[in-house]
């Protein structure tokens, strides 16, 4: 069209039986009933459509890419159908999209303050999706490589997450598989989790950012992407009995917190995993070898401003930190101890006052590590298992 | 109307219409029972006037190619039935 309008009055019907497109400039007012039926192919929608009433998709696909308005208008979409909007569209608090098809979301802000349940495939691949409402999804896929923003009050708990960036104060729990491939992720969070039970972290070289808000592990994190992770005032929790795996090379940096109750792993790839530049703390609970294990490379923390770890067992590996390999470590009591190891060679630095109990150093085959207390005052024990990391007191 | 250019400077209002052709014109176009609109056809107006589909009337877009809807409104009360593969511009 151009500068046309169609009006679909209330009890018209307006039913595309096939994959045809209005393009062009103008706008579509529908109050009526609007189907897309028939056959499987796509159509697409590129002046304004603006839903007053029903939007009945039976079949294909259905994508207004030319933005428009849902008010207090419904949007059905079964099983097998996929629902676009490809520009800017507006859906009110009276509204809904609802069914068990598929959603995606390509270009143009979306801000969808209504009713959004669809069961199938929900897909943000471009421009932003502001989602206000009620918005559901769980037990299914979401995919995210725009920006999605869960500021709703529905439940995001999909069995399966691929994410570049999202935001917003919605928990997200995530019962299959997540899959942070890239971008930033610099969700506003303040009181929420994000909870998975098996995470993917592959993204590309460029940082991953966490804002405000806790990663809280369940399941296994896979970190292989060759990135950095930015905490901003972050928090990652390592629950009791998981796994968080980095691989290769690895920055977890700024500020922020990493809290492990279960094992934290670097093994596979030689590459240096750094936990970098003033991540706040590093909270764990009594390490054991089969909670702290960094396997054929370095693990670094550097410029951390605590690392608190709980002691007081006295059976090796129970109760208190083993080092294993080439690695500089930390150790603490009470939770309030603080350690700044530096870079292998250059020895552990303690910055400020600590109250070590015990570094217990096994299997150290490469150069010596001496301990350099900075500023410490109480007692350091240091306890060697093999040789190779001779003794030092301080 | 096939072929050719209709100049329609006046409401007027049929029953049937088979539609292949060019309409320009202030007038408004009311169609009772059927139009068949075919690939080719254009309806040009200028942005006042309709084409006026109303309540128990039908338009059958039966289109294997494009068809152009310019400055006009397409008012439609009764059912509009779009089974050609061509789009509107």
């Amino acid at each position: 069209m151009t500068g046309g309008i169609i009006t679909n009055r209330a009890g018209a019907l307006f039913q595309i039986q096939n994959g045809a497109s209005i393009s062009g400039s103008g706008r579509f007012d529908n109050v009526g009933l609007f189907r897309k039926s028939v056959t499987a192919g796509a159509s697409s929608i590129s002046v304004p459509f603006n839903n007053y009433s029903t939007v009945d998709l039976q079949t294909g696909g259905l994508t207004f890419s030319g933005g428009g308005a849902n008010i207090a208008g419904t949007i059905t979409v079964p099983a097998g159908t996929t629902f676009g909007l490809g520009n800017t569209f507006t859906s009110d608090g009276a509204s809904s999209i609802t069914g068990a098809g598929n959603l995606t979301v390509s270009g143009g802000t979306a801000s969808l303050a209504g009713l959004v349940n669809l069961a199938g495939t929900n897909t943000f691949s471009g421009g932003a999706a502001n989602l206000t409402g009620n918005y559901i999804c769980t037990n299914n896929t979401l995919n995210i490589f725009g920006t999605a923003n869960f500021d709703g009050s529905g439940t995001v708990s999909p069995a399966v997450v691929t994410w570049a960036a999202c935001s917003g104060r919605d928990p997200l729990t995530v019962g299959s598989l997540m899959n942070w491939t890239g971008g930033h992720d610099e969700r506003d969070w303040a009181n929420s989790d994000c909870h998975w039970s098996h995470y993917e972290y592959s993204q590309p070289v460029f940082y991953d950012t966490l804002t405000s808000r806790t990663l809280e592990n369940a399941g296994t994190i896979v970190w292989t992407g060759g990135g950095a992770c930015n905490l901003s005032s972050a928090v990652i929790t390592n629950r009791p009995g998981r796994y968080s795996t980095p691989e290769r090379h690895r920055t977890l940096r700024w500020s922020g917190r990493l809290d492990n109750a279960g094992t934290f792993r670097k093994e596979i790839n030689s590459g240096t995993t750094t936990i970098d530049n003033n991540v706040a703390s590093i909270t764990t609970a009594p390490l054991t070898s089969e909670r702290a294990l960094w396997r054929r490379s370095r693990l670094h923390f550097q410029h951390q401003r605590a690392a608190h770890c709980a002691l007081g067992g006295t059976t090796a590996g129970t109760g208190y930190a083993q080092l294993h390999g080439d690695l500089v470590g930390w150790i603490g009591e009470g939770g309030e101890s603080a350690v700044v190891p530096a870079a292998q060679g250059e020895g552990i630095i303690w910055s400020r006052e600590i109250t070590v109990v015990q570094i217990h150093a096994q299997r150290a085959h490469e150069r010596t590590v001496p301990c350099l207390p900075e500023v410490a005052h109480k007692p350091v024990t240091l306890a060697v298992e093999q040789s190779g990391f001779p003794p030092s007191r301080n | 109307m096939t072929g050719g250019t209709v100049n329609l400077n006046t409401d007027i209002a049929v029953q049937d219409l088979d539609f292949n052709t060019t309409l320009n014109g202030t007038g408004t176009l009311t169609v009772s029972n059927v139009m068949n609109w075919f690939a080719g056809g254009s309806i040009n107006g200028n942005g006042l006037n309709s084409l006026v589909i109303p309540a128990g009337a039908t338009l059958n877009l039966v289109n294997s190619g494009t068809v152009f809807f310019t400055s006009r409104t397409l008012d439609n009360g009764g059912t509009v039935s779009w089974s050609g593969a061509g789009g509107m511009q």
